[in-house]
C-alpha cells in the first residue's frame, strides 16, 4: 500500500485548534449579544415606562389645572410685596408648599390653620425623604444625598438646585371647579310666577338682591332660565307654551354687594348650591410626592385632596392618608407614577415668564432597571410640563388675580425663587 | 475561510440588528418629550389676552423677520424655548449626548401671526389672508403692548407672500390677532420639513 494515498480519517492538530477557537470566539459571542439583548430589554422597557409616566403625569395635572383657577379667599391680604413668612400664613391656591423633610428647614412650609396639613409636620404623618439613594447615587444622577437637607439658598447655584434630583420636593396645592348641579331638589320651579325674577341674573335682570334673597324666589333659584323667556316691552314672554329652564352648574350666586352675579363655583366637601363654598369648605388637593412601597419604585406621586371626619389608615394607596391634623385628613385619590424622585412647581408669582394663569412643573423622573448584570441602570429624565387654568380665564378674571397675587416685580425675585 | 465568513456574517447581523433596535428605542421617549414641547406651547399661548404679551419671554415676542412668508420664516430655536421656559437646559435634556433622547434635534416650531378681520374664515387661511410676524424691531422691545400703542407702524402685518403687495391695514384696537403654531420634523439628510402639528392657538385682543 502507497502511504501517499492513504486517506486520513481525523483532524489534525492545528484544525483542531483552529475550530476551538472558532467555536470559543463564535460561543462568547452568543453570550454577549444574549446578555446585551437582555440588558437592551431592560433598559428599553424601563425607557417605555418612563415614556408613559411623562404622558401620564401630563394627562392628569392637565385635566385637573384646567378646571383650576387661583382662590383667593381674602383679597384684603397683601399678596404681591408679602415675605416669606408672611406669604407662607397665607391661604390661596395655587400654593407651592415644601413637605417637611427630617433635619431640612422649615421655611417653604404653610403655617395658616388651612393650610398647614401640606406642611406635613404632624407625628405620624407619611413624609418623601428623598429617593432611595443606595441606588441612584453614584449612578450618573445629578445631585447628591445631602441636597435634600438644603434650603435652595445654599446650593451653589440655580442650575445645580434645578438639576438635582435629590433636593427637597415641592407640592403643588390647587382647586378645581365644582361641575356638579345645585342641590335643587326642594326647589319648586314655577316660572310663570315671576319669571322676571328668575331669569339668568345677570345683566338686565330688573329686580334687587332682595328680590332674590326672599325665601319664595330662594327655592326656585336651581332652574334659571337662560333663554327660555325674552322680555317684550315691559313684559317677559315665554319663548314656547312650555318654557324651558336650565339647572345652573359649577357658578354660585352673588349677592354680596347688592348687585346680582354668577361667579365661579369650587368643588366642596359638601354638595353645591346656589351659595359660595365658604373657605373651610373648599376642598385642596395636592400633587405629594411618597414614598414608593414597590421595591424598584422611587418615588411614588400621588393626587390627594382634604377630607374632614374620621381620617382614614394611613398608608400609601388609593383611599388612606398621608397626613392629618386632627380636623382635616389628606387622603390619595389617585396614584400617578412611581418613578418619580423629584418634583417642583412654579406660578407666576414665582417666574416672570409665566402668564397669570400658567402652572409649570418640573418632573424627575428615574427608573431603575437591574437587566444589566454587571450594574443596574437608571433611566431618567426630567421633564418640563406647562399647564394653564381655565377655569377663570376671562380678561377680568386675569386682571383681577394679576393685580392681587403680584405686583409689577415678582415676589421672591431672589437668585433661587422656587420656595414660594 | 468560509467559516470565519460565516461568523463574520452572523455577528455582524447581530451586532446591527441590535443597533437597529437601539436607534428605533430613542424614538419612543422622543416622541413623549416632543407631546409634551407641544403641548408647553399650546399652553403658553392659547387663551392668552393681549395683556400679557409684554413679556419678552413670551412666543409672541420672539425674533421674526419682516417679509417673511409662510415656510421661510425662521423656527423658534432651542434658546427661544429655554428663554420661554418650555423646556430647560438645567434638568439635563441638552446635556451632551442626550439631545438625541430629548427627541427636539429634529423638531421645528414655527409661530405665525394673522390680523382676524371681521371675517375670520379669511384670517384662517393663509392665502387670502396676511401670513406675517412681528419684525425684528418690535421684538426687541420689552412692553410688547405699550409699544403697539406708540409704534403701531412697527406692528402692521408683513407684505402678503403671494402678492408681494404690503397689507397697510394695522391690526384694529379690540380686534383679534391670531396666533398659530406649526410644529414640523425636519429630515436632517435633506433638510426638508414635514409639518406634524398644525394648530391655530385661538385669538389675542388688541388692546382698546
Amino acid at each position: 500500500m502507497n502511504s501517499s494515498t492513504h486517506c486520513r480519517s481525523g483532524l489534525s492538530l492545528l484544525e483542531m485548534m483552529i475550530a476551538l477557537v472558532l467555536v470559543v470566539i463564535l460561543g462568547t459571542s452568543v453570550t454577549l449579544a444574549l446578555e446585551g439583548g437582555a440588558g437592551w430589554s431592560g433598559k428599553t422597557s424601563a425607557e417605555d415606562d418612563i415614556a408613559d409616566d411623562i404622558l401620564r403625569v401630563w394627562r392628569v395635572m392637565n385635566d385637573d389645572l384646567t378646571q383650576s383657577s387661583w382662590w383667593i379667599p381674602d383679597t384684603t391680604q397683601t399678596f404681591g410685596s408679602a415675605s416669606l413668612p408672611t406669604d407662607r400664613s397665607l391661604v390661596y391656591a395655587p400654593f407651592v408648599a415644601e413637605p417637611a423633610i427630617t433635619g431640612a428647614p422649615t421655611d417653604g412650609q404653610p403655617t395658616s390653620t388651612r393650610m398647614r396639613i401640606f406642611a406635613r409636620a404632624q407625628a405620624g404623618d407619611l413624609r418623601f425623604e428623598g429617593p432611595d439613594t443606595s441606588r441612584l447615587n453614584g449612578s450618573g444622577v445629578p445631585g447628591g444625598p445631602g441636597d435634600r437637607l438644603l434650603a435652595p439658598s445654599a446650593f451653589s447655584s440655580t442650575q445645580a438646585y434645578r438639576a438635582s434630583y435629590f433636593a427637597r420636593s415641592q407640592e403643588l396645592v390647587f382647586v378645581r371647579a365644582s361641575n356638579q348641579l345645585w342641590n335643587h331638589a326642594t326647589d319648586l320651579p314655577n316660572p310663570a310666577q315671576a319669571p322676571s325674577r328668575i331669569q339668568l341674573p345677570v345683566d338686565g335682570y330688573p329686580g334687587t338682591t332682595a328680590d332674590w334673597q326672599a325665601s319664595a324666589n330662594h327655592s326656585r333659584v336651581g332652574a334659571l332660565l337662560p333663554s327660555g323667556w325674552q322680555k317684550v316691552g315691559a313684559n317677559w314672554t315665554p319663548l314656547s307654551a312650555n318654557p324651558y329652564g336650565r339647572v345652573m352648574d359649577a357658578c354660585y350666586l352673588y349677592t354680596g354687594s347688592g348687585t346680582l352675579d354668577l361667579k365661579l363655583q369650587l368643588e366642596g366637601t359638601t354638595l353645591p348650591d346656589f351659595q359660595s363654598q365658604d373657605q373651610a369648605s373648599v376642598r385642596l388637593y395636592s400633587y405629594a410626592l411618597i414614598p414608593s412601597p414597590l421595591a424598584m419604585g422611587v418615588g411614588r406621586l400621588v393626587r390627594a385632596y382634604t377630607t374632614t371626619g374620621t381620617p382614614p389608615p394611613i398608608g400609601s394607596d388609593e383611599g388612606q392618608r398621608i397626613a392629618s391634623d386632627g380636623v382635616t385628613s389628606l387622603v390619595i385619590d389617585r396614584v400617578i407614577s412611581d418613578n418619580v424622585a423629584r418634583v417642583a412647581f412654579e406660578t407666576s408669582r414665582h417666574a416672570n415668564d409665566l402668564g397669570i394663569t400658567n402652572v409649570r412643573a418640573t418632573i424627575y423622573f428615574a427608573r431603575i432597571s437591574e437587566h444589566n448584570r454587571a450594574a443596574s441602570v437608571v433611566i431618567r429624565r426630567a421633564v418640563t410640563m406647562v399647564f394653564t387654568m381655565r377655569a377663570a380665564n376671562s380678561w377680568q378674571d386675569k386682571a383681577t388675580a394679576r393685580s392681587t397675587m403680584k405686583t409689577s416685580t415678582v415676589i421672591a425675585s431672589g437668585a433661587i425663587p422656587l420656595t414660594y | 475561510m468560509v467559516s470565519i465568513s460565516i461568523l463574520t456574517v452572523a455577528l455582524a447581523a447581530v451586532f446591527s440588528y441590535q443597533f437597529t433596535l437601539n436607534s428605533q428605542r430613542e424614538s419612543s421617549l422622543s416622541r413623549a418629550m416632543r407631546t409634551i414641547t407641544i403641548n408647553n406651547l399650546v399652553n403658553l399661548v392659547d387663551g392668552t389676552n393681549w395683556d400679557e404679551l409684554g413679556r419678552s419671554q413670551r412666543p409672541w415676542s420672539m425674533s421674526r423677520v419682516r417679509g417673511g412668508g409662510v415656510g421661510t420664516l425662521p423656527p423658534l430655536t432651542l434658546s427661544d424655548l429655554l428663554g420661554m421656559g418650555v423646556i430647560s437646559s438645567e434638568t439635563g435634556m441638552f446635556n451632551g449626548n442626550r439631545s438625541a433622547d430629548a427627541g427636539l434635534g429634529f423638531l421645528r416650531f414655527y409661530v405665525e401671526y394673522y390680523r382676524s378681520t371681521s371675517n375670520m374664515d379669511a384670517a384662517l387661511n393663509p392665502i387670502s389672508s396676511q401670513p406675517g410676524l412681528m419684525d425684528a424691531q418690535h421684538a426687541s422691545t420689552v412692553d410688547f403692548k405699550s409699544d403697539f400703542t406708540t409704534r403701531a407702524a412697527d406692528c402692521r402685518i408683513v407684505p402678503d407672500p403671494l402678492t408681494g403687495l404690503a397689507d397697510t391695514t394695522l391690526v384694529t384696537p379690540g380686534n383679534p390677532i391670531l396666533v398659530r403654531l406649526i410644529a414640523v420634523n425636519v429630515d436632517p439628510a435633506s433638510n426638508s420639513e414635514q409639518v406634524i402639528g398644525d394648530t391655530f392657538l385661538g385669538t389675542s385682543t388688541a388692546p382698546q
